[in-house]
C-alpha cells in the first residue's frame, strides 16, 4: 500500500503535536521525512507554527505576538482584559527590574567582597618582596560565580515559559507569598443520569462499568462491543464500538465519533448533539453516526426527528425534519446538509444487540445475529428468509448489497395467498414458507442485473421436503434465461419412491446458446424421513461442489455460467426451448425455510460456519 | 564576566528564544519536555557563554547547544516510542537553520491568520495553548471527548497553515513551495 505524503505529513503533524504518535506513525513520519524534503520543509513550517503557539500563548506571556484579544467578547470585558494586560505588564517589568538590580547588588557585593579579600594579604604582609601571588579561594570562586548565576537564572525564570502547563492554574508569582493557600475543594459526585442497562463484549477506555451502573455526566469511550445506556429521561441509546461520548443530563447525550441508536417512547425525548449537529428526537428511532472526518448523518428507521446544523455553537443552517427510511447528512462546517441514502445496516440496532447477546444460548438468536453479518456482505446478491411475507404481500429480498430489489412475488396463479402459506420455521419464533408441490405456487424474482453478473454462485437454502404426495422431482430453486426461455440453473431433490432415498440435483448451462444443459444428480444421500435439511451448492467456473448439512456430498465439473438477464424462481422450474414456450413445472413439495446467493464461490470451511450457525440445534 | 557581556547574551537570548523554544519542539514533540530541554539549554547557554564566539550566529549555536541536550534526552527516553531516529533529528535540524528566514517570515503571517480566525477557534487555541487546563478540562468545557478536541484543534492548525502559506507565497512566491494539504 502507498502512502499519499500530501495528506500523511499533515495527519502524522497535528499527531506529534498532540503527543499521539503511536511507534507504527513515527516510522511513517519518519520515512515521508527522510524520503520528502518537501515534506520535511513543511513539517518543519508546521512544528514552528505548534511552537510559536505555544510560545506566544503560554499562561505567562502577559503580550503575545497575537495581542487581539481573543476571549472577551464585549467592550466592557475587552477593557477589563487591556486593563489586566497593562497591569500584567507592569508587573513583569517591575518584576525585571527587581531582578537586574538584585543582579547588580550581587555583583556589587561579590566585587567588594573580593576586593577586600585581595587587599588583607597586602595589610598583613607589607614587608614581603615585591613579587607576589594571588590567591583567590576556591569557596569565594564558585560563590561569585553561584551569584551571578543566581541572578541571571532569576532574569532567566522570568523570560521562561511556565513550567506549570497542562496541569495546575498558573498563579501569579509576586501573589505565592501573600495569598493562602485556597481550602482543598469537598469533592461532589454527580448525579446519575443513565444507566448502562446491557452490554455485549464491551470494552471501556477508562472506566471499569458493569450493566445496572449508574452512570454520572461526563466522558466515556466504548473501545469494543455494544451498550445499552437508558437515559434518566427514559430514552436508550444503543452504542457500538468505537464511540465516543458525553452523558449530559437525563435526556441529551453529546455523540463525539462514533454511532449510535437512539430510541424515545411517547412522553420520552432525547436530543443528540454532534459537533456540528443537534438531532431531537420526536418520538422514534434513528441511528447518528460522526465519521472521523467530522461529518454527522442521521439515518431514521422509524417517526421523525429535527436535525439542526451547528457551526461554532450556533445553527449554521435551517433545521431539516427527516422522516422514517430517510438520511441527512451535515458537513464538517455545520453549515451544509445534503441527502443521502438511508443505510439501517450501518447501525446495530435493539434486536440484532438482543440476538448477539443471547447468541450462545439461543439457535434462534445465534442464527439471527448471523443473519445481520449474511444481509451486510457485499456478495451476498439475495436473501430470503422467508418469515416477514404477511405485511408486504412480498418475499423480501434482506440483502443489503440489493436492499429494496429483487423482491420475490408471488406467482399470477398462486391460489393461496403468501400470508395463507407461513408456517413455522426452523426456530421457534421464525415462520417459513409451505408450498404445495400439487399446486402452480412459486416465487418469482424479475430480470435483476445483479443477478445477471452471476456467473460463478453459492447457493444455500434451508427446506423440510414432504414426500407424502410422492413428488420425486423438486426444485428449490431456478433461474431462467429471459430471452429464449432457457434454463440457466437448478438446484432441486431428485426422489427414488421404491427406496425412500434421495438424492440432490445441480443443473447448469454454460454460456451460450446450449440448449440442454447438463445436469448432475448425487448419489442417495438422504432418506424421506421429515426433517430440516440445509443444501448448498458452489459452483464455480471448473466444478460444482454439493453440500448436504455443511458436507460434501458430491462434485461435478462445471463452467461459467450464462450471463444474459434472469428471471429466478423459488419453488419450481420452468423449462422450454423458447420465451413463449417456458412451462413451469419440478414445484416443490414442503417449507422453504430460508435461500441465500451469493456472487462467487464459497469454501467447504465457509459452508460448514454457514450450517453451524444456522442449524434449527445449539 | 563583564556586565556589558551578560546584557549581551540577555539582548541575544531574549531576542531568539522562541526560535531555539521552536527548534526544541520541532524535533521533541512534547510540550513538557520540551519546556525541560529549553531550560537546560538556557543554563548552558549562559555557561557557555564566555565561549561564544561573536562572529558566529547566535542562533546556530544555540540550537548546537540545544541539539546536544535533545540527544541526551533521546537517550534516557529512547524507549517511549515518540523520539526521532539520529538521521531525521539532523534532517530536521538542518532543515530548521537552512529555512530560517522562511520560518521568520511565516511567524509574522502567523500573527494576521491568527485575527482572520473565528472567535470560537481562536478561543479554543487559546485555551488549548495557554496550558492553564489540561486537554481533558478543555475538552469538557466545549462538551468534547479530548479526541475530538485534538482533531479540532489539527484542522485549525491545517487552516492556520493554509493561511500562511498563502500569505508568505503572496509576499515572497519564490521562498514557497507547498506539498499540499490534507484531504
Amino acid at each position: 500500500m502507498t502512502t499519499n505524503p500530501n495528506r500523511a505529513w499533515l495527519v502524522l503533524a497535528n499527531a506529534a503535536c498532540n503527543g499521539t504518535l503511536t511507534p507504527e506513525s513515527r516510522q511513517l513520519l519518519q520515512k515521508l521525512l527522510r524520503e520528502n524534503p518537501d515534506v520535511r520543509r513543511q513539517f518543519v513550517a508546521y512544528m514552528d507554527m505548534h511552537a510559536t503557539l505555544a510560545w506566544e500563548l503560554r499562561a505567562d506571556n502577559a503580550v503575545p505576538a497575537f495581542a487581539a484579544p481573543i476571549l472577551p467578547q464585549t467592550a466592557e470585558q475587552e477593557d477589563t482584559a487591556a486593563l489586566l494586560r497593562e497591569i500584567l505588564e507592569q508587573e513583569r517589568a517591575a518584576a525585571e527590574q527587581r531582578a537586574r538590580e538584585q543582579q547588580e547588588r550581587l555583583l556589587r557585593e561579590a566585587q567588594e567582597t573580593t576586593e577586600r579579600q585581595l587587599q588583607l594579604p597586602s595589610a598583613r604582609h607589607e614587608d614581603s618582596p615585591s613579587v607576589r601571588y594571588i590567591v583567590i579561594p576556591r569557596s569565594l570562586f564558585f560563590g561569585l560565580i553561584g551569584s551571578v548565576a543566581a541572578a541571571i537564572l532569576v532574569l532567566l525564570w522570568l523570560a521562561l515559559p511556565s513550567g506549570e502547563e497542562h496541569g495546575q492554574p498558573t498563579q501569579n508569582r509576586d501573589s505565592l507569598a501573600a495569598t493562602p493557600p485556597a481550602p482543598a475543594p469537598t469533592p461532589v459526585t454527580p448525579a446519575p443520569v443513565a444507566t448502562l442497562r446491557s452490554s455485549h463484549e464491551a470494552q471501556w477506555g477508562e472506566h471499569d462499568i458493569s450493566p445496572g451502573r449508574p452512570l454520572v455526566p461526563g466522558d466515556y469511550r466504548l473501545e469494543r462491543g455494544l451498550a445499552l445506556v437508558q437515559l434518566n429521561g427514559g430514552a436508550t441509546t444503543l452504542l457500538e464500538a468505537p464511540v465516543d461520548f458525553s452523558l449530559v443530563d437525563g435526556d441529551s447525550l453529546r455523540l463525539a465519533y462514533g454511532k449510535v441508536v437512539g430510541r424515545c417512547e411517547e412522553g420520552e425525548r432525547l436530543i443528540i448533539r454532534t459537533p456540528n449537529a443537534e438531532v431531537v428526537d420526536l418520538g422514534t428511532e434513528f441511528g447518528v453516526v460522526v465519521d472521523d472526518q467530522g461529518v454527522t448523518t442521521t439515518h431514521v428507521f422509524e417517526g421523525v426527528v429535527r436535525m439542526t446544523p451547528m457551526a461554532n455553537g450556533r445553527p449554521g443552517a435551517a433545521s431539516h425534519i427527516i422522516g422514517a427510511g430517510s438520511a441527512r447528512q451535515v458537513d464538517a462546517t455545520g453549515t451544509h446538509v445534503s441527502t443521502v441514502a438511508p443505510a439501517e445496516l450501518t447501525f446495530v440496532r435493539t434486536q440484532e444487540f438482543e440476538a448477539r447477546r443471547a447468541a450462545d444460548t439461543s439457535p434462534y438468536h445465534r442464527w439471527l445475529a448471523y443473519s445481520y453479518e449474511l444481509r451486510r456482505r457485499p456478495d451476498v446478491v439475495a436473501y430470503y428468509t422467508l418469515d416477514d411475507v404477511t405485511s408486504t404481500g412480498l418475499v423480501l429480498n434482506l440483502a443489503d448489497a440489493t436492499s429494496g430489489r429483487l423482491n420475490g412475488e408471488p406467482c399470477q396463479s398462486m391460489l393461496l395467498s403468501l400470508a395463507d402459506r407461513v408456517v413455522p420455521g426452523r426456530f421457534p419464533g421464525k415462520t417459513a414458507l409451505r408450498f404445495d408441490g400439487s399446486l402452480e405456487d412459486y416465487i418469482v424474482v424479475r430480470d435483476e442485473e445483479m443477478l445477471t453478473h452471476c456467473d460463478t454462485v453459492t447457493i444455500a437454502a434451508w427446506i423440510r421436503p414432504d414426500w407424502t404426495d410422492r413428488y420425486v422431482d423438486m426444485a428449490i430453486v431456478s433461474r431462467r434465461e429471459s430471452e429464449m426461455g432457457l434454463i440457466n440453473y437448478q438446484m432441486g431433490l431428485l426422489g427414488n419412491v421404491p427406496t425412500s432415498l434421495g438424492s440432490l440435483q445441480w443443473l447448469s448451462r454454460p454460456d451460450g446458446l446450449v440448449m440442454t444443459p447438463p445436469q448432475w444428480s448425487t448419489p442417495p444421500v438422504f432418506s424421506f424421513e421429515p426433517r430440516w435439511m440445509h443444501i448448498a451448492v458452489s459452483s464455480g467456473t471448473e466444478q460444482a461442489v454439493v453440500y448436504l448439512d455443511g458436507r460434501e456430498v458430491a462434485r461435478f465439473a462445471s463452467h461459467t455460467i450464462d450471463r444474459r438477464p434472469h428471471t429466478l424462481l423459488i419453488g419450481a422450474a420452468q423449462h422450454g426451448s423458447s420465451a413463449q414456450d417456458v412451462v413451469p413445472r419440478f414445484f416443490f413439495n414442503g417449507v422453504i425455510d430460508e435461500l441465500l446467493i451469493i456472487n462467487g464461490t464459497m469454501s467447504a470451511s465457509q459452508i460448514q460456519e454457514l450450517y453451524q450457525r444456522t442449524r434449527p440445534e445449539l | 564576566m563583564p556586565l556589558q557581556d551578560h546584557d549581551k547574551f540577555l539582548e541575544l537570548f531574549l531576542q531568539n528564544q522562541n526560535r531555539i523554544y521552536g527548534f526544541i519542539l520541532t524535533v521533541v514533540f512534547n510540550r513538557d519536555d520540551a519546556q525541560d530541554i529549553f531550560q537546560q539549554t538556557s543554563l548552558t547557554l549562559w555557561r557557555r557563554w564566555p565561549e561564544y564566539d561573536p562572529q558566529r550566529d547566535f542562533v546556530r549555536w544555540a540550537v548546537g547547544i540545544a541539539f546536544n541536550h535533545v540527544r541526551n534526552f533521546r537517550r534516557r527516553k529512547r524507549l517511549d516510542g515518540q523520539q526521532l531516529d539520529d538521521d531525521v533529528l539532523e534532517l530536521l535540524v538542518q532543515t530548521r537553520l537552512d529555512e530560517d528566514d522562511w520560518l521568520q517570515l511565516r511567524r509574522q503571517a502567523l500573527t494576521s491568520c491568527m485575527k482572520k480566525l473565528p472567535a470560537e477557534q481562536r478561543q479554543m487555541l487559546e485555551r488549548c495553548y495557554v496550558g492553564k487546563d489540561s486537554i481533558k478540562v478543555v475538552a469538557q468545557r466545549y462538551g468534547l471527548t479530548p479526541n475530538v478536541l485534538y482533531k479540532t484543534l489539527g484542522r485549525i492548525r491545517r487552516v492556520l497553515h493554509e493561511c500562511i502559506e498563502r500569505s508568505v507565497a503572496s509576499e515572497a512566491p519564490a521562498m514557497s513551495r507547498p506539498v499540499g494539504g490534507e484531504g
